[in-house]
C-alpha cells in the first residue's frame, strides 16, 4: 500500500488551492501597499510598515488566537462575514484565506517594496511630464518594469502558504476537504503514529518547497535585470 | 492496617528520602487532566515536572524516546501498548473522565445538538474525549457540523473563544473555569465506552520515584480532589 492515500491527496488539493487563492489576492493587494511603502514620504509609513512585517516577527500563533476571536460571531471579522455571506469565518476555507493573506503579506510586499524603491525615477518623471496620471504611470509603467520581481514574490507568497501551520491549527479546526491542509495532516500522523504517510506528506512538502525556490532563483538569474 | 493507607505512608516516607534529589519526575500528562493534576500536586512533597498534550502526541513522544517517568493518559489502550512493548510497567486507573457538552448559548443537551450547530471536539483519533464526543454524536443519532481540535483543551477553546457554538468537553474542565452548571450538560455514561485514564510507571532511572507519585494519586486524599475536579 502506497502511503499516499486519498486523505493526503485531498489536504494537498486544499493546500494548493489555498495558496494559490492566498497568493492572487496578495498580488492584488501588495503592488499598491508595496509602492505607498516605497515611494511615500508620510509618517504613517513606519507603523504601517512595521504592521505588514509583524508576521515575521509573531509567532504564527498568536497571529491564530487573536484572528480565532476576530472571526467568531462575536468578533469583528465574524460580524462582517455573517453580514455578507450569513455564515461566520472561523473554520471555513474563507477564514483560512484572510489568515494566510495577512501571514504572507510581508512575503509579498518586503520584495516588492525593495524593489520600488532602487526603481529609476527618470522614466516616471518622463512619463508625468508627458501628463500621464499616477494610476496609468504605477500599472502600464512600473508594474510591466518589476515583472521578476513580481513573479518572485508571488512564487515566495506561494510557497509561504503552503508550509503554513500555526495560524491553520489555531483557526482551521481540521476540517478534511475545507481546512485539513498538507502541514495539518502531517501532525495527525504522527499523533496517529502513521509514520510512513507522515514521511509520504513531509517528503511532499521538502521537495515542493526546494523546487519552487530552485526554479525561481535559476529564473531570476535567467537574463538581464529587472 | 488498611493496604492503601499503608502505600501512602510508604509513599510518604519515600518521596520524603527522594526529596532534595536534583531532578523532578518528570510527567506526561494528558489535557485533561491539567488542573486536576496542578491540585493534587500541591499535596505531593516532591518536585514535579509536568508536560501536557493529547494522549496520542505524549505516546508518540514516549515512544521516539523522549525522557518521561510517569505517564498519565486519558485512555487504556497506549498505555497498555508501553506494557506490551515492555517500556512500561504497574498500569493503574488513575481517574475515569466524565464528557460534557459546553454550550454557548441555549439548553444544552441532546435537542441542543441540532445540524446548525457548530460543534468543537477533540481529535477523536487520537483524543478518548474526541472519541466519546463520536460515540454520543452517534447513539443520539445528532449531526451537527464538527470542527477537530488537538485535544480536549482546544475544543474547549474554540467554543470558549466564541468561534463555535459548543463544544465536547471535560467535566474537569468546565469545573476549573468555574463554568455555570446551566451551560453544560453532563452527558450520560452509557452513550460513549468509559474514559478510563490509565497511567503507567515508565522504565528508567526514577521508575521508584514514579509509582510513588502514582501511589499518591491513589491515596484517599488524592482521589478526594479529583473527584473533586470532575472525575469519577
Amino acid at each position: 500500500m502506497t502511503p499516499i492515500d486519498a486523505d493526503i491527496v485531498q489536504a494537498a488539493v486544499v493546500t494548493g488551492l489555498l495558496a494559490l487563492v492566498t497568493t492572487l489576492f496578495l498580488l492584488v493587494l501588495s503592488p499598491p501597499l508595496a509602492w505607498w511603502i516605497a515611494r511615500t514620504a508620510s509618517r504613517w509609513r513606519p507603523p504601517v510598515e512595521a504592521l505588514v512585517a509583524l508576521p515575521l516577527v509573531l509567532p504564527p500563533t498568536v497571529i491564530g488566537f487573536y484572528l480565532l476571536l476576530a472571526m467568531a460571531p462575536s468578533g469583528p471579522l465574524g460580524a462582517i462575514a455573517q453580514a455578507v455571506t450569513g455564515a461566520p469565518l472561523a473554520f471555513t476555507f474563507a477564514g483560512l484565506v484572510v489568515g494566510s493573506i495577512i501571514y504572507s503579506l510581508p512575503f509579498v510586499t518586503g520584495p516588492l517594496a525593495s524593489a520600488f524603491r532602487t526603481m529609476d525615477t527618470h522614466l516616471l518623471e518622463a512619463a508625468s511630464g508627458l501628463g500621464v496620471g499616477p494610476a496609468p504611470r504605477f500599472l502600464r509603467l512600473v508594474l510591466p518594469m518589476h515583472r521578476k520581481a513580481l513573479v518572485a514574490a508571488g512564487v515566495l507568497g506561494f510557497a509561504h502558504t503552503v508550509g503554513e501551520f500555526g495560524i491553520v491549527l489555531m483557526i482551521g479546526g481540521n476540517i478534511p476537504g475545507e481546512t485539513r491542509v498538507l502541514s495539518i495532516a502531517l501532525f495527525d500522523r504522527v499523533e496517529m503514529l502513521d509514520y510512513a504517510g507522515a514521511h509520504a506528506i513531509a517528503g511532499l512538502l521538502l521537495v515542493f518547497s526546494l523546487a519552487v525556490l530552485t526554479f525561481t532563483y535559476r529564473w531570476l538569474r535567467r537574463g538581464g535585470p529587472a | 492496617m488498611d493496604r492503601r493507607f499503608a502505600w501512602t505512608l510508604s509513599g510518604i516516607a519515600v518521596a520524603a528520602a527522594s526529596f532534595g534529589a536534583a531532578e523532578p519526575l518528570r510527567v506526561a500528562v494528558a489535557s485533561n487532566f491539567q488542573s486536576a493534576l496542578g491540585a493534587v500536586e500541591r499535596g505531593f512533597s516532591g518536585e514535579v515536572q509536568t508536560s501536557y498534550g493529547s494522549s496520542g502526541l505524549l505516546y508518540a513522544q514516549i515512544v521516539q524516546g523522549r525522557p518521561f517517568d510517569l505517564f498519565l493518559s486519558a485512555d487504556a489502550a497506549r498505555p497498555q501498548a508501553l506494557v506490551d512493548a515492555g517500556r512500561a510497567k504497574s498500569p493503574v486507573t488513575y481517574a475515569t473522565g466524565r464528557l460534557v457538552l459546553f454550550v454557548n448559548d441555549g439548553t444544552p443537551g441532546p435537542a441542543w445538538l441540532s445540524a446548525d450547530k457548530r460543534i468543537a471536539l477533540a481529535n477523536p483519533e487520537t483524543a478518548p474525549y474526541g472519541r466519546a464526543a463520536v460515540q454520543t454524536l452517534a447513539r443520539l443519532d445528532a449531526s451537527p457540523k464538527q470542527v477537530t481540535g488537538l485535544n480536549v483543551a482546544q475544543a474547549f477553546h474554540f467554543a470558549s473563544s466564541g468561534a463555535a457554538d459548543g463544544a465536547f468537553a471535560a467535566l474537569a474542565q468546565v469545573i476549573s473555569q468555574d463554568v455555570p452548571a446551566e451551560r453544560y450538560w453532563i452527558v450520560p455514561e452509557d452513550l460513549h465506552t468509559p474514559i478510563e485514564q490509565v497511567a503507567v510507571v515508565l522504565d528508567g532511572p526514577n521508575e521508584a520515584r514514579a509509582q510513588v507519585f502514582l501511589d499518591y494519586l491513589g491515596s484517599a486524599a488524592a482521589r478526594t480532589i479529583i473527584r473533586q475536579a470532575g472525575y469519577r
